[in-house]
């Protein structure tokens, strides 16, 4: 699927067995006087082709000619009668698409100079070795088959199954999302059931790492944190997704190339928290969503719409942190901030939404206080003042400036894994080094992420008074106090919350991912609205 | 699903036991000689093993893997007890440095 390709339990035995197969090869099979030293495999390629292939083995048969050997799990066919492909007749001795994938190794030898009319099939499943000769036939249905991967590779998605056992088992179903899309699909869409497949992914673990001269490195398949005094941790790389540098640490290269081979991004902060730049790999596949995002985000309409449901979205959101946690509340803000969300609704342009925004924005900061429960307020001094930033002139803000930096990092990420340009949004403005879209999608979160876990520390005792130094125009978080609040901050992300449409349970970390991945959808036209997630 | 596996091996050749203690450093907690707790989903065990079958004698050396419980449940804290020196399973949601 758009060279996507996901490890699952069974893709690793699979290939683990392909390794194995490689590394006990006898080397006089493959390096007939042509290598000094037989290669481990060979990889070759063709531009006519347009393929590339590697060859776990070849051999070099008496009469001259090469024969590619493949081996696979499966048991061989009975052989009895042929296969019909289309118009072409297949050998009844091998199941049609190892014979097809054996004859794209042979053009492949072809096209390189090695003269082969034939090559081998090994069938683990019933010890079965079977000799296919690369007739007309076959060439044909193999070059159909090159040409029509070709195809499929700059076509669309293909939709999901639907209700397909094969999705269990299936790598890419968290990818995919098969009942998920069918839901939001269908008109009738309550009635169709989701099955209980997605949250077989597991979230893994963000390393933070901010402790001044501190160095980042690997050995094996351990990350190792080496402080300043000598003193060193590990964590198994296997566990990681994400690492967050703040300030003065080091990251050796040998990490950062390893991170960007198995899909972990790397965020580069200041000491104080803000974010400066992001690692992640080279996702050429997925440009084609680039594209239709640049093609939709010019849409006045299109820009509008989404605009609507995050405005809205976020102004409910913050609704409901109010409405659980806030102390002796004016009800009369809930209900203003409900004729915001159905106002946002109904705007006619960017502008009224950003007035709306800004009106529900200004309320909700203000009973912000409401729902702080803090001891040690030293008389005189103020806990909040309204929202501020740049720099943050209390302690509220600069924990809310500090969480905002945390999901506008994971934000960042999730959109960028599934091939979206960070910087290209739909609502807020375009700017130079400001990643708009990120700003765009992290809205509704805002409050149900960040907002909840500055109240929380705050109201546990976790972050108190003394953790911050108060300067006359700023207010910043000494080193162990931040520290606890990216612990705060990491809890919060691995909770679970029960979906409001889907209905499973999942973690605020991977519903960002979901949400990206839903916006992705809608703008590559397969799915027909994207909302933000609203909490009850 | 993540759980907690405790991989222990007996391994007979001293070259072939250090290759193996680094492979499986690398996916989970070093408790004592020769044991380690893991959190593996069905994935991760799939590979550790792959990379374990290519380093181990098949009829000289062994490991085992003794599930114990998932994650989430917090199966470690609940059907390990130790007595001595005490152990602390690591916490993803806590790797900050
Ligand atoms: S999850 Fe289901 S629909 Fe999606 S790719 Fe896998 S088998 Fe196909």
């Amino acid at each position: 699927m758009q060279g996507l390709f996901e490890k699952s339990a069974d893709t690793v035995e699979g290939s683990g067995q392909h390794d194995r197969a490689e590394r006990r090869k006898r080397p006089s099979d493959v390096g007939h006087d042509v290598w000094d030293i037989a290669p481990q495999s060979l990889h070759l390629g063709d531009e006519d082709l347009g393929i590339v292939g590697k060859l776990d083995a070849i051999r070099y048969q008496d009469d001259g000619y090469w024969e590619p050997v493949e081996a696979k799990h499966s048991s061989a066919p009975n052989g009895g009668t042929s296969f019909r492909l289309g118009e072409w007749e297949l050998d009844g001795k091998a199941w049609p698409n190892d014979q097809i994938q054996l004859c794209a190794q042979g053009l492949l030898l072809r096209a390189n100079g090695f003269p082969t009319i034939a090559g081998k099939l090994f069938y683990r499943g019933n010890r079965q070795t079977v000799r296919i000769v690369f007739s007309d036939d076959l060439i044909a249905a193999t070059v159909a088959t090159i040409r029509r991967a070709h195809e499929l590779e700059q076509a669309s998605m293909p939709s999901p199954l639907l209700n397909s056992d094969k999705c269990f088992r299936c790598s890419l179903n968290g990818v995919c999302l098969p009942d998920e899309t069918i839901r939001l699909t269908s008109p009738d869409g309550e009635t169709v059931p989701i099955r209980d497949i997605v949250p077989s992914r597991d979230d893994l673990g963000t390393v933070y790492v901010s402790e001044p001269g501190t160095r980042v490195g690997k050995r094996g398949y351990e990350l190792t944190i080496t402080s300043k005094d000598g003193m060193e941790s590990t964590v198994p790389l296997k566990d990681v997704r994400h690492i967050s540098l703040f300030g003065n640490v080091q990251i050796s290269t040998q990490l950062v190339h390893d991170c960007m081979e198995s899909g972990v991004t790397i965020s580069y902060l200041t000491a104080a928290g803000r974010l400066v730049g992001m690692n992640h790999n080279l996702i050429s596949k997925n440009v084609l969503v680039r594209r239709e995002q640049f093609k939709r985000f010019g849409d006045e309409r299109d820009r509008l719409t989404l605009a609507r449901y995050i405005v809205r979205a976020k102004i409910l959101n913050q609704r409901t942190l109010l409405r659980r946690n806030a102390h002796g509340l004016d009800k009369v803000i809930l209900k203003d901030l409900l004729d915001h969300a159905r106002r946002s609704e109904e705007a006619t342009s960017i502008d009224s939404l950003l007035g709306i925004e800004g009106i529900a924005a200004k309320q909700y900061m203000q009973a912000f206080v409401l729902m702080l429960k803090v001891k040690g307020v030293p008389a005189g001094e103020t806990l909040m003042n309204g929202r501020n930033r740049r720099p943050p002139k209390d302690p509220v803000n600069a924990l809310l400036s500090l969480g905002y930096s945390l999901l506008q990092r994971d934000m960042y990420a999730a959109l960028a894994a599934v091939g979206l340009d960070p910087l290209m949004g739909f609502y807020h403005r375009i700017e130079t080094g400001r990643p708009s879209l990120v700003l765009d999608m992290m809205e509704p979160f805002r409050a149900i992420i960040a907002d909840s876990v500055v109240v929380r520390t705050l109201n546990t005792g976790e972050i108190a008074w003394d953790d911050f130094y108060i300067g006359q125009e700023s207010c910043s978080l000494k080193l162990p106090g931040r520290k606890r609040f990216f612990q705060a901050f990491e809890r919060r992300m691995h909770e679970t919350v029960t979906h409001p449409v889907f209905g499973y349970k999942l973690s605020y970390r991977r519903m960002l991912e979901l949400e990206a991945r839903f916006l992705s959808r809608y703008l590559m036209g397969e799915l027909p609205e994207y909302r933000p997630i609203v909490t009850r | 699903m993540r759980r907690y596996v405790l991989v222990s091996y007996d391994i007979s050749d001293q070259k072939r036991w250090r290759r193996v203690y680094k492979i499986v450093r690398g996916y989970g907690m070093h408790v004592q000689y020769s044991v380690f707790l893991c959190q593996l989903t069905d994935q991760d065990e799939a590979e550790l093993k792959q990379l374990l079958l290519d380093v181990i004698h098949q009829s000289m050396d062994q490991v085992i893997f003794a599930r114990i419980g998932t994650v989430q449940a917090k199966a470690a804290e609940r059907n390990m007890s130790c007595i001595g020196r005490d152990f602390v399973p690591l916490d993803l949601k806590g790797l900050v440095f």
